[in-house]
């Protein structure tokens, strides 16, 4: 092995970190604008109160919650495959690894605004934080939602170490290839004294090996108490023991589809065609078939449990969701887009066609937000007792907020891969010379 | 005391100077030359022609796993007494509900303590980089660096170059 190879993996990456073409300004635009649209909406409900919102009671969860439940779901696919493959030594996620963990970083903190756009009165929301205040009163630890904040706020912290940890050898290798100027002493700051000496590289190793064996069961555990928002309650339709596991793989099928979008979306622009080839979206694909298939029995499940149980009012729950509802149309598109359409990658010529990869993955990501959206309005909306039940649909303002909560990831995303190595440049070379991952 | 640096622009050529320095060094006594390795990549095999050294990175992410867990529990059962709110019937302090916290708060400290251990143990400080940093060691090239007496450059000098080191100087 020469160092030709190792040299043509720095020059392919790092030309990605060059002048930004106009197609990308006005990207960066678009975004700005769908936030810009956002922010005003926010401010109008921020003054107004609630009511500008379609929440009311019974549903007093609608689209900020699916919202929020879906972007913490996006995010989890960047630690399944930083993290969870690479523990099981999985070779193919070394080119997707960075960009998956930048996306689990903007996802988390996309899906952080939500709660706080919910609470209404935004300016309390530090009454959720463990703290000593004057009041001597301190969150209800038995609450789910405390253990949402401890949770979505602990994956957040853990999952930025580890990104910035992977990222250390890649800005060095930034730092000793730019020009001299603000970059380069962006770089010189970031990258900590980084020289590749033998050293840092064993401390390195067994930091990074420590933080991916924390950060797996940490994912785990975050959409579960994510799902137990939901599964404490007595509400029906929530209240069930399967919500863990099925908030779990569809949050890991929902964040595969996610990383197909992205890298898609990017290898052109940033020429990174070769990085990105297709084996490794086909290698994805072939994951969101395993993931379909969970998905697929935990629908089952679920609806087998309501029959099984006995209960009239989950018998007629699953009924009226499945064939009564005004939200039926939306199930059925779950099912079909969750379900059916990850099944089509069965066959190679479609899971290694560019388009139906993307496509494929936009209905997998519109069949997840509606799987919440049915999970948790489709639940209120149909209590127990006939005389509460009732409708809700979004709002302009709420549709607004949404979309500023997708300008502002894009934007976050887009900025990243020009500010850093979009590909883990160091993994790559180590994929290069065929020795494997060190051990540790 | 003197330095030669060897840089390599082959793997196998690397671990082969790598190795030779190895078979230089007295297990019984630990003498031979004092050398360390440079280079863009970690791998299993640098590791094992490297001296033997341990890491306690992972003594830290333990030790602060278990002060999250002991912090948060206590947290949550104090707290809990500070303000004793009966919710759902359950009495104030109640165990098993503190295993969610309790949990997070042991991969959250755990995770912060091995992050910072692996700062401080692999010395990387925002500061200038040493006077005699070689770039090639974040692309494309491996590093050798050998300390040794300074009529004994000549020697490794020799030894590096017959390796396959594609230079060899004094930094």
């Amino acid at each position: 092995m020469s160092n030709t190879e190792l040299r043509q993996i720095d020059e392919e990456i790092l030309q990605s970190l060059g002048a930004p073409s106009w197609r990308y300004g006005l990207g960066l635009a678009f975004c700005a604008v769908l936030m810009l649209a956002g922010f005003i909406a926010y401010g109008f409900q921020y003054f107004r109160g609630m009511g500008v919102t379609g929440l009311s009671i019974p549903v007093g969860w609608g689209v900020y919650i699916t919202n929020f439940v879906w972007w913490i779901g996006i995010a989890h696919a960047g630690t399944l495959i930083s993290a969870i493959l690479w523990l099981f030594r999985t070779k193919w996620r070394n080119r997707i690894n960075r960009a998956a963990e930048a996306m689990t970083i903007f996802a988390i903190m996309t899906a952080g605004l939500f709660p706080l756009v919910h609470l209404g009165r935004v300016w309390v929301f530090w009454w959720l934080l463990p703290y000593p205040n004057w009041r001597h009163l301190w969150p209800n630890f038995k609450s789910p939602l405390v253990w949402d904040v401890i949770a979505v706020t602990t994956y957040l912290t853990v999952s930025t170490l580890f990104f910035y940890l992977g990222l250390l050898p890649d800005i060095a290798a930034a730092r000793d290839r730019t020009e001299p100027g603000l970059r380069k002493r962006i770089y010189t700051f970031a990258a900590l004294g980084w020289t590749g000496k033998y050293e840092q590289w064993r401390h390195y190793a067994r930091t990074y090996l420590a933080l991916a064996a924390l950060v797996t069961p940490l994912v785990i555990s975050v959409h579960s108490v994510v799902s137990w928002d939901f599964a404490m309650s007595i509400v029906r339709g929530w209240h069930t023991t399967i919500f863990a596991p099925y908030f779990v793989a569809g949050a890991i099928h929902s964040g595969l589809a996610m990383v197909i979008v992205l890298l898609i979306a990017l290898r052109k622009p940033l020429r990174l065609e070769r990085v990105f080839s297709l084996y490794y979206f086909e290698q994805m694909a072939l994951l969101m078939i395993f993931t379909g298939s969970i998905m697929a029995y935990s629908y089952g499940v679920e609806s087998f449990m309501g029959w099984y149980s006995a209960d009239k009012f989950e018998r007629q729950f699953d009924a009226y969701r499945a064939f009564h509802s005004p939200y039926t149309p939306l199930f059925w598109m779950m099912i079909v887009f969750n379900v059916l359409v990850p099944m089509t990658f069965f066959w190679k010529k479609l899971r290694t066609n560019w388009t139906w990869l993307v496509i494929a993955a936009v209905l997998v990501n519109i069949g997840m937000w509606l799987e919440r959206f049915v999970i948790i309005v489709g639940s209120l909306s149909h209590d127990y007792l006939p005389s509460s039940w009732g409708l809700y649909a979004p709002r302009l303002v709420e549709i607004l907020v949404t979309g500023f909560s997708f300008g502002f990831f894009i934007f976050a995303f887009m900025a990243f891969v020009k500010l850093f190595p979009a590909a883990a440049m160091s993994e790559m070379k180590q994929d290069e010379l065929g020795r494997g991952e060190a051990r540790f | 005391m003197a330095r030669v640096r060897g840089i390599f622009d082959d793997w196998e050529a690397f671990k082969g100077a790598l190795r030779s320095l190895k078979e230089t060094q007295d297990p019984s006594t630990g003498s031979g030359w004092h050398y360390t390795a440079y280079g863009p990549v970690n791998l299993q095999e640098v590791e094992d022609l490297m001296p033997a050294k341990s890491s306690l990175v992972r003594g830290w992410a333990t030790s602060c796993g278990i002060v999250g867990l002991v912090t948060f529990f206590v947290m949550c059962v104090t707290t809990s007494l500070i303000y004793g709110l009966i919710v759902g019937g359950k009495p104030p302090v109640s165990n098993l509900p503190y295993v969610i916290p309790t949990y997070e708060g042991t991969i959250l400290f755990g995770a912060i303590g091995a992050f910072i251990a692996g700062l401080v143990y692999a010395c990387v400080k925002a500061r200038p980089l040493p006077a005699d940093y070689d770039t090639r060691f974040s692309g494309d090239c491996f590093g050798i660096d050998v300390d040794c007496m300074p009529e004994e450059c000549d020697r490794l000098t020799d030894l590096l170059k017959n390796a396959g080191a594609v230079e060899v100087y004094e930094p």
